[in-house]
C-alpha cells in the first residue's frame, strides 16, 4: 500500500469543530431572538399605546418610561445588536470570510432596524416601523443564509467496519 | 514528547499591515475625542475646531486605547492576536453604533458627526472581514484515508 500524495489538491481548511458549533449557536440565537422580537413589536404596535414621547427622545428613555412591553422590545433589540456583533466576531475568528460578509449585513439591518425603532417610538411615523420590519426580514434572510451556508463538520468521521 | 507543527500550521499569524490599520483606526479615536475636548488641529489651509462634548470623547478615548492595544498586540505576537483583535474590532463597532444612535436621534450633530460614524463603522466592518480571510492557512484535504498509518487499519476482513 502506497501513501497518498498531498500535493495535488488544496483545498481551504475547514475551521475546529468547535468553533463551527459554536458559530452555529450563535445564528440559531440570533435567528430565534429575531423571530421573538418579531412577535414581540408585531404586539406592541397592535395593542400597545406608545407614549407620544418627546421629539428625539433616545433609547434610554424608552427604555424607561415606555409600557412593559416596549421596554423588553428595546432591551431585546439591545441583546440583538450584542447578538449580532459576537456572531460577526465568531466568524471572523473562524476564518469564514464569506459568513463574515453575512453577518456584517445582518449587524447592520439589526443596528438600522434598531435606529427605526427609536425613531418611531419618539415620532410615531409610519415609515420607520415599515423600515422597522423590512430590516428585521433582511437579518432574518441573513442569519437563516448563515445557518445554510455553515458547513456540517462538528461530527468526527465514523468508521465502517464490515 | 514529539513537537507537532500542526497548531501552528492552524493558527497563522496575522499579517503586521492589520496591526498597523488597527493603530490606524486608534488614531482616529484619538483625534475625535481630542477634538471633542474643545482641541484643535491646525492643518495649515485650515484649522478644524472641535467643542465640548465630553459624553463622547471618553468612549472615544476608551476605544480608541482598545483598538491601540490589540494593534500593538498584533504587531508584537501576530501568532495568537486574532482573538484580541476580532474583540477589539467588535468592542468598537457596537461602541460606534451606540454613537450613531446619539447622533441620528439628535439634530445638534451635523454631517460631519453623521459622516464620521457612517466612514469608521463601514472601516470597522472592512477589517473585519479582513479579519475573516487575513493569513488563511491551505491545507490537504482530511477526506482522504491516510494509508500509511496501517497500525490504524482493522486487521480482519
Amino acid at each position: 500500500v502506497t501513501a497518498i500524495s498531498e500535493s495535488t489538491t488544496r483545498v481551504p481548511a475547514e475551521p475546529p469543530a468547535g468553533r463551527l458549533t459554536g458559530l452555529r449557536r450563535a445564528g440559531f440565537a440570533a435567528f430565534v431572538m429575531l423571530v421573538i422580537q418579531f412577535g414581540l413589536g408585531s404586539y406592541v404596535n397592535l395593542y400597545v399605546e406608545v407614549p407620544g414621547a418627546d421629539h428625539g427622545a433616545g433609547l434610554p428613555k424608552i427604555i424607561a418610561s415606555g409600557p412593559v412591553s416596549l421596554t423588553l422590545h428595546a432591551v431585546l433589540g439591545l441583546l440583538l445588536v450584542l447578538a449580532a456583533i459576537g456572531l460577526l466576531v465568531q466568524a471572523a475568528l473562524a476564518r469564514m470570510a464569506g459568513i463574515v460578509a453575512i453577518a456584517a449585513v445582518g449587524l447592520l439591518a439589526v443596528a438600522g432596524a434598531a435606529f427605526s425603532g427609536v425613531s418611531f417610538a419618539s415620532q410615531g411615523h409610519d415609515s420607520s416601523s415599515l423600515a422597522m420590519v423590512l430590516l428585521t426580514g433582511v437579518a432574518l434572510l441573513c442569519y437563516g443564509t448563515t445557518l445554510f451556508l455553515l458547513p456540517r463538520g462538528s461530527r468526527a468521521p465514523q468508521r465502517t467496519h464490515r | 514528547m514529539t513537537d507537532h507543527p500542526a497548531p501552528a500550521s492552524r493558527r497563522p499569524a496575522l499579517p503586521r499591515w492589520f496591526g498597523i490599520l488597527l493603530l490606524a483606526e486608534a488614531a482616529t479615536f484619538g483625534v475625535a475625542s481630542y477634538l471633542h475636548r474643545d482641541g484643535h488641529i491646525a492643518l495649515g489651509f485650515t484649522t478644524v475646531t472641535g467643542e465640548h462634548f465630553r459624553g463622547a470623547a471618553l468612549p472615544e478615548a476608551i476605544i480608541g486605547a482598545v483598538l491601540a492595544v490589540a494593534g500593538a498586540v498584533v504587531l508584537a505576537v501576530p501568532g495568537r492576536a486574532r482573538a484580541v483583535a476580532a474583540t477589539a474590532t467588535g468592542f468598537a463597532i457596537l461602541g460606534v453604533i451606540v454613537g450613531l444612535t446619539v447622533v441620528l436621534g439628535s439634530t445638534r450633530f451635523g454631517v460631519a458627526d453623521v459622516g464620521y460614524h457612517a466612514g469608521i463603522l463601514a472601516v470597522l466592518l472592512g477589517s473585519m472581514y479582513l479579519l475573516g480571510t487575513a493569513g488563511r492557512d491551505i491545507r490537504p484535504p482530511s477526506r482522504a484515508p491516510r494509508r500509511d498509518d496501517h497500525s490504524a487499519m482493522p486487521t480482519g476482513g
